[in-house]
C-alpha cells in the first residue's frame, strides 16, 4: 500500500519520524509496572491478616523494591490467594528480571488457578534464567501434560529422562503421555518407573493400566495392590523453593494439618506444640481443642485432655468427635460411667456415629446390659457395615449367648482383611466353631491363626492357640 | 507518549474487530418467559451447614401422559416447598408451564436434594422419588393428576442425608427396584467450623465427616420394598455418593451401578445376576483417574461417546482436578481418555455437578453438557454475598476423538455464572432436539432451549422401559446405541425417551435390548421423526 506522505515531510523529515515511530513503539511495547494487589482481608484470621498486612506495608513502602513485592506474594501464596499473589509476583518479576523465584512462583500459581498456558509460560521464563533447576522442570511437564499438549510434554520428560536416566517422575510422566497416545511403550517405561521407585503408588496405579490395556490382568492386578498399599507415596523432590513458601503460613488449619501428620509419625510433643499454635492463631479452633484431648491423654498429661474437652464443648457442645474422644480418654482413666456418658453424649449429636455406638455397646456389656449392648453394636453396624470390632464384640456377645450361626457370621466378618488383628479375630472365630463342636473347622482356623500370629511376631497368642491345640489333640485321642 | 500508544491501540482494535456474523445462539434461556418460575432456597444459616451447599436436583417427567415433559424442581429448606410445572404445549402447541403442585399434591416442604423418577407399580404412569436430607419421600402417581405419598407403605424413608437416585430392575422380575446414595453423617448439631486457606469460614469438604453407605430396595411387587442392601452385598464398600447411573459394564445384558463418590474411590457394582453385587470399580479401572487419585467425583453419565458401541462413563470433579472421560475398551476394561480427548484442560477450572451426554448438534455424536459451580470460596469473589458462582460447559464431540469448548459461541444462556447444580436433559418443546433444565443453588431455574439442533432429522422412540438399550441400524453406518435412561446427571431425573440425532439418515430397523435381556428388531420408516415400540409387535430374539 502507497503512504502519502504530507507536504511538508521530506525525505529527512520521513528518516527521522521513522526513527521516532521506532522509539515510540519501544516505549508503548514495556508494559506498565503491575499494581500492587488490592486487599480484602476484613474475615481473614487475625494472625493470618496480620502476616499479609505486614508484607503488604513492607512492599507499599518499598514499591520498587522486587524482593518486597515478592515476599508480598510469598505470603498470599502461603495462604493460597492466588490472584493477589499473581499481581504481587508480576510486579516484582518486571522489577528484577533476572530473578529466578517470581517466574517460577508465578508458574506454580498459575496451574493453581487453571491457568496452563500462563503456568507453561512462566515456567519456561523460570527455566531460562535457570535451566537446570529440577522442580522447575517437572512442573514444567507436568503443566504440559494437563494441558493436553502430550508432545511437547513428553519431549519435556525426555529432556529430564536426558540429564537423569533414573528418574523415576520423569520415566512415569512419560508413560502417562504414551498411554495417552495409545503408545505401547507405555508399558516398559512404566515398568522402569516402579524399577526405579518401588513405592511409587501413581506409577503402579499407570502400570496396572497399561497391563490391563495389554490383557494381562494377573499381573496388572498385583501392581493395583502395591498401588494400594502405596497410594499417595511418590519419590521425593526437594523443592527448597516451595517450603520457604508454606513456612510463611500462619493459619489455624495449617498448624492442624501439620499437628495431625507428627502424630500419625508418633511425635506427640511436637503434634502437640502444633496444636498449641493453631490455637494461637485461631483461640476458636474447636478441631484443635478436639485434637488435643487425644493428644493428651496419649501423651500421659489427663488434667490437660480434661481441660481440652471443657474447651472444646465450650466452644461448640454438639461437637460429637469432642465427646467420643473424651469418652475414650475416660474409658482410658477406667472412669466407665463418664465414658459412657459421653459417648451418648457422641450418638445424641451425631446418631449416625458407629465408633460411639461400638463403644458405648461395650461399656453396656461389661455392666451386664446385654441387650442394649447388641443394640448398640447392631446400630453401629447398620451406620457402618464394614465396622470391624462391633462385628467383633456382636460376634462374642452372641457366642456367650450360644447362638453360634450368628455369632459365625459376625465373626467372619472380621477376618475378611489381613492385618496384625486378624489372628486375634480367626483365633476368636475358631474357638466359637470349637465351642460349637466343628472340631475340625476350629483346627483349621487355628492352625490360619496361629501362622499368622508368628508371621506378626504374637508371640503370647501362639502361645494361647497352642494350648487350645494340645486340648483338641488330648481330646481326640480321648475319643 | 501515551497519545501514541492510545492511536496505536485504537488502530489495532479496529482491525481486530471485524464484526462477526450474527448466528443463532445454540441455547436460549426461556424459563421465565415459558412460567417456569422458581426459585431455590437454601435458607443460608451463617453457620455453612453442608446441605446448603450442595443441592438441589430437577426431573423432567410426562406424569400427566399428555406426550409433553413436566418438570419437578426440588426446593432446599424453604417453606415454599418442591413444585411441580404442567408442561401445556399439548394441546395448548405454545411451549408454557402452570403451576400445579398443590392439585398433584406433591409440594413437600422438607429440605430436598434430589429426585428419581420411574414407574415401579406397572401402572402406566411416572412416580417420583424425593432424596433430602432427611426423610426420602415416595410420591405414588394416581394417574388423574395427582400422588399420594406412600412411603410409609413402600418402606422406603432413609433419613439419612441422601442424594442421588435411580430406579432399576437389578433382579429382572419385571418391576423397578431402587437404588439411593447417602453422602456423609453430617447433622446440625455436630457441624463442624471448617475454614478457608484465609481463615474464613467455609463449607467443610466431605473428609470432615464419615460416609455412608448406600441402600438398595427390592421391590417386592406389592407395593412394598424391602432393604437388602447388606444381603446384595453393595454395603462391602461406601463412600460420600453423588453420582450414580446404570450401566452393562460387563457385558452381560444385567444393569450395573457405577458410583461417583466425593473425594473417595468410584465404585462399579457389577450385578452378578442372583441379586448381589461385586465392587469392580479398580480392577475395571473406573475408581481413580489415571494419575491413580481419588477426585471429588459429583455427577455422572454413560454413553456412548466414541459411537463403537458400549458405553463410556464420565464424572465431574472438583476445580483443579479436572473431568474424568472412562472410555470403555471392552467387558470391564475401561481407559482414562481425559488427557487424549482435551476434557482434563477444558474442565480443570470448574467445580461440576450436573453433566450429561446429548447431541445438541443432531450430528451423531454426543456433546457434553456440565452444569459448574463452587462448594468453597472463590478468591475473586470474595466480599459477594455467594462467592460460588461459575459458568457451565458446553464441550462439542469432534467426532468421537476431541472435545472442544463451544461454550463462548453458545449464546447468552451459556455466560450466565451462577452456582449450578442438578441438571436434566429431554426435550421440552417436542421439536426433535435436546434442551437443558440447570438447577440453581440459591438461585432461579434455568430452561436452555435448544436453538440449533432441529435443523437435522431425529428419531424419537417411545414406548421402551427404563435401562433398555436402542440401537439404530444405519445403512453403511455402525449401529447407534443408546440407552432410555432417566438416571444420571447429579441429583436429577432426565427425560428416558431415546432421541437419536441424524435418525432420519439411513435408518434401516431398531433393535431393542429390553430390561429382561429379550431382545427384538423394529423396521423404521424413512421419514418418520417418532415412534412407539411396543414389546412383542417386532421381530424377536432369545436375547441374553
Amino acid at each position: 500500500m502507497r503512504v502519502l506522505l504530507p507536504f511538508w515531510m521530506t525525505r529527512k523529515t520521513e528518516m527521522a519520524s521513522v526513527a521516532f515511530a521506532l522509539l515510540l513503539a519501544a516505549a508503548c511495547s514495556r508494559a506498565p509496572l503491575p499494581d500492587l494487589p488490592t486487599l480484602r482481608l476484613d474475615n481473614f484470621q487475625p494472625t493470618i491478616r496480620a502476616g499479609i498486612e505486614s508484607a503488604f506495608q513492607a512492599a507499599k513502602l518499598a514499591p520498587r523494591d522486587s524482593a518486597a513485592c515478592g515476599r508480598l506474594g510469598m505470603v498470599l501464596q502461603a495462604h493460597q490467594q492466588w490472584g493477589a499473589a499473581e499481581a504481587s509476583y508480576r510486579r516484582a518479576q518486571a522489577l528484577d528480571e533476572d530473578n529466578f523465584a517470581w517466574p517460577y512462583y508465578l508458574g506454580v500459581i498459575y496451574a493453581e488457578m487453571g491457568k496452563p498456558a500462563e503456568s507453561r509460560q512462566a515456567l519456561e521464563r523460570a527455566l531460562k534464567i535457570d535451566p537446570k533447576h529440577l522442580p522447575a522442570r517437572v512442573a514444567l511437564a507436568s503443566r504440559l501434560l494437563d494441558a493436553g499438549e502430550l508432545e511437547a510434554a513428553g519431549r519435556a520428560y525426555q529432556d529430564l529422562l536426558a540429564s537423569d536416566g533414573g528418574n523415576a517422575t520423569a520415566l512415569y510422566g512419560l508413560g502417562r503421555v504414551q498411554a495417552a497416545k495409545g503408545q505401547a511403550e507405555a508399558l516398559a517405561t512404566l515398568e522402569s518407573a516402579v524399577r526405579q521407585a518401588p513405592e511409587f503408588g501413581a506409577a503402579h496405579y499407570a502400570l496396572a493400566q497399561a497391563l490391563r490395556k495389554a490383557g494381562r490382568e494377573a499381573e496388572a492386578a498385583t501392581h493395583l495392590k502395591i498401588y494400594e498399599a502405596h497410594k499417595l507415596d511418590a519419590p521425593p523432590l526437594r523443592d527448597e523453593r516451595i517450603a520457604e513458601v508454606r513456612a510463611l503460613n500462619r493459619g489455624a488449619s495449617y498448624f492442624i494439618r501439620q499437628g495431625t501428620g507428627l502424630e500419625s509419625q508418633g511425635r506427640l510433643d511436637e503434634a502437640i506444640q502444633a496444636h498449641r499454635a493453631a490455637l494461637e492463631a485461631d483461640p476458636k479452633s474447636v478441631q484443635a481443642h478436639v485434637n488435643l484431648i487425644q493428644l493428651y491423654s496419649r501423651a500421659g498429661r489427663p488434667a490437660e485432655a480434661e481441660a481440652a474437652y471443657r474447651a472444646a464443648i465450650a466452644l461448640s457442645p454438639g461437637s460429637a468427635e469432642a465427646h467420643y474422644n473424651y469418652g475414650v480418654f475416660a474409658f482410658s482413666q477406667r472412669k466407665t460411667a463418664e465414658a459412657a456418658k459421653a459417648f451418648e453424649q457422641a450418638i445424641l449429636s451425631n446418631p449416625q456415629h458407629a465408633a460411639a455406638h461400638n463403644n458405648l455397646g461395650f461399656l453396656l456389656e461389661s455392666q451386664g446390659r446385654v441387650k442394649d449392648a447388641e443394640r448398640h453394636y447392631r446400630l453401629a453396624l447398620s451406620n457402618d457395615p464394614g465396622h470391624r470390632m462391633s462385628h467383633f464384640h456382636l460376634g462374642r456377645l452372641l457366642a456367650a449367648q450360644r447362638r453360634w450361626p450368628e455369632a459365625i457370621q459376625e465373626l467372619k466378618e472380621t477376618v475378611l482383611v489381613d492385618d496384625e488383628k486378624t489372628p486375634g479375630c480367626l483365633y476368636a472365630l475358631g474357638s466359637v466353631y470349637a465351642r460349637s463342636g466343628d472340631i475340625r473347622t476350629a483346627t483349621e482356623l487355628f492352625g490360619r491363626a496361629r501362622t499368622q500370629a508368628e508371621r506378626y511376631k504374637q508371640a503370647p497368642l501362639v502361645a494361647s492357640i497352642d494350648r487350645d491345640l494340645a486340648v483338641i489333640a488330648r481330646s481326640g485321642a480321648r475319643r | 507518549m501515551k497519545r501514541g500508544c492510545l492511536v496505536g491501540a485504537l488502530l489495532l482494535l479496529c482491525s481486530c474487530a471485524t464484526p462477526r456474523p450474527a448466528s443463532t445462539p445454540i441455547f436460549e434461556e426461556a424459563a421465565a418467559v415459558s412460567g417456569l418460575t422458581f426459585v431455590h432456597d437454601p435458607q443460608l444459616s451463617g453457620e455453612f451447614h453442608m446441605p446448603e451447599i450442595m443441592g438441589a436436583g430437577v426431573a423432567l417427567i410426562d406424569y400427566d401422559n399428555d406426550g409433553d415433559l413436566d418438570v419437578y424442581l426440588i426446593q432446599g429448606k424453604g417453606k415454599s416447598g418442591n413444585r411441580l410445572f404442567r408442561n401445556d404445549l399439548i394441546p395448548s402447541g405454545r411451549l408454557h408451564f402452570t403451576d400445579v403442585t398443590q392439585a398433584a399434591g406433591v409440594g413437600l416442604a422438607a429440605y430436598g436434594m434430589g429426585v428419581a423418577t420411574g414407574d415401579y407399580d406397572n401402572d402406566g404412569y411416572t412416580d417420583l422419588y424425593i432424596t433430602n436430607f432427611g426423610p426420602n419421600v415416595l410420591f405414588h402417581n394416581n394417574g388423574n393428576g395427582a400422588f399420594t405419598d406412600v412411603t410409609v407403605k413402600a418402606g422406603v424413608g432413609d433419613a439419612r442425608w441422601s442424594t442421588s437416585a435411580a430406579f432399576l430392575d437389578y433382579d429382572r422380575d419385571g418391576d423397578l427396584d431402587l437404588f439411593v446414595l447417602n453422602y456423609i453423617d453430617f447433622t446440625v448439631t455436630n457441624n463442624k467450623a471448617c475454614f478457608a486457606p484465609s481463615g474464613e469460614r467455609d463449607y467443610c469438604t466431605p473428609k470432615a465427616y464419615n460416609p455412608v453407605n448406600a441402600t438398595l430396595y427390592r421391590n417386592e411387587g406389592n407395593g412394598r420394598f424391602k432393604d437388602v442392601s447388606a444381603a446384595s452385598g453393595i454395603t462391602a464398600a461406601r463412600g460420600p455418593g453423588l453420582g450414580v447411573t446404570i450401566t452393562d459394564a460387563n457385558e452381560d445384558g444385567w444393569p450395573d451401578l457405577f458410583v461417583a463418590n466425593d473425594t473417595a474411590a468410584n465404585l462399579l457394582w457389577i450385578n452378578q445376576k442372583d441379586g448381589t453385587f461385586q465392587e469392580q470399580g479398580l480392577a475395571s479401572g473406573v475408581a481413580y483417574s489415571e494419575d491413580g487419585l481419588a477426585k471429588a467425583g459429583m455427577g455422572v453419565a454413560a454413553g456412548d461417546y466414541d459411537n463403537d458401541g458400549d458405553e463410556d462413563l464420565f464424572v465431574v470433579n472438583l476445580t483443579r482436578e479436572g473431568a474424568t472421560l472412562f472410555r470403555r475398551d471392552g467387558p470391564l476394561l475401561f481407559q482414562d481418555a481425559s488427557l487424549a480427548t482435551g476434557l482434563r484442560p477444558t474442565t480443570f477450572s470448574y467445580t461440576g455437578f450436573g453433566a450429561g451426554w446429548l447431541d445438541y448438534d443432531n450430528d451423531g455424536f454426543l456433546d457434553l453438557f456440565i452444569a459448574n459451580g463452587a462448594v468453597t470460596i472463590i478468591e475473586q469473589l470474595r466480599g459477594k454475598p455467594y462467592p460460588f458462582q461459575q459458568a457451565n460447559l458446553l464441550l462439542r464431540n469432534e467426532g468421537g476423538k476431541k472435545f472442544s469448548d463451544v461454550s463462548s459461541s453458545a449464546g447468552p444462556a451459556l455466560q450466565l455464572e451462577e452456582v449450578s447444580r442438578g441438571a436434566a436433559f429431554g426435550d421440552l418443546d417436542n421439536d426433535g432436539d435436546t434442551d437443558i433444565v440447570v438447577a440453581n443453588n440459591n438461585g432461579p431455574i434455568r430452561l436452555l432451549l435448544n436453538q440449533v439442533g432441529n435443523n437435522k432429522p431425529s428419531l424419537l422412540v417411545q414406548g421402551v422401559p427404563l435401562n433398555s438399550r436402542v440401537g439404530l441400524v444405519r445403512k453403511g453406518l455402525p449401529i447407534l446405541w443408546r440407552r432410555a435412561q432417566s438416571a444420571y446427571s447429579y441429583l436429577s431425573a432426565s427425560d428416558p425417551r431415546v432421541l437419536f440425532a441424524s435418525g432420519g439418515v439411513g435408518a434401516e430397523e431398531l433393535l431393542v435390548e429390553w430390561p429382561d435381556g429379550y431382545q427384538e428388531r423394529f423396521p423404521v420408516k424413512a421419514g418418520v421423526r417418532a415412534v412407539t415400540l411396543k414389546r412383542g409387535a417386532g421381530k424377536g430374539d432369545a436375547g441374553r
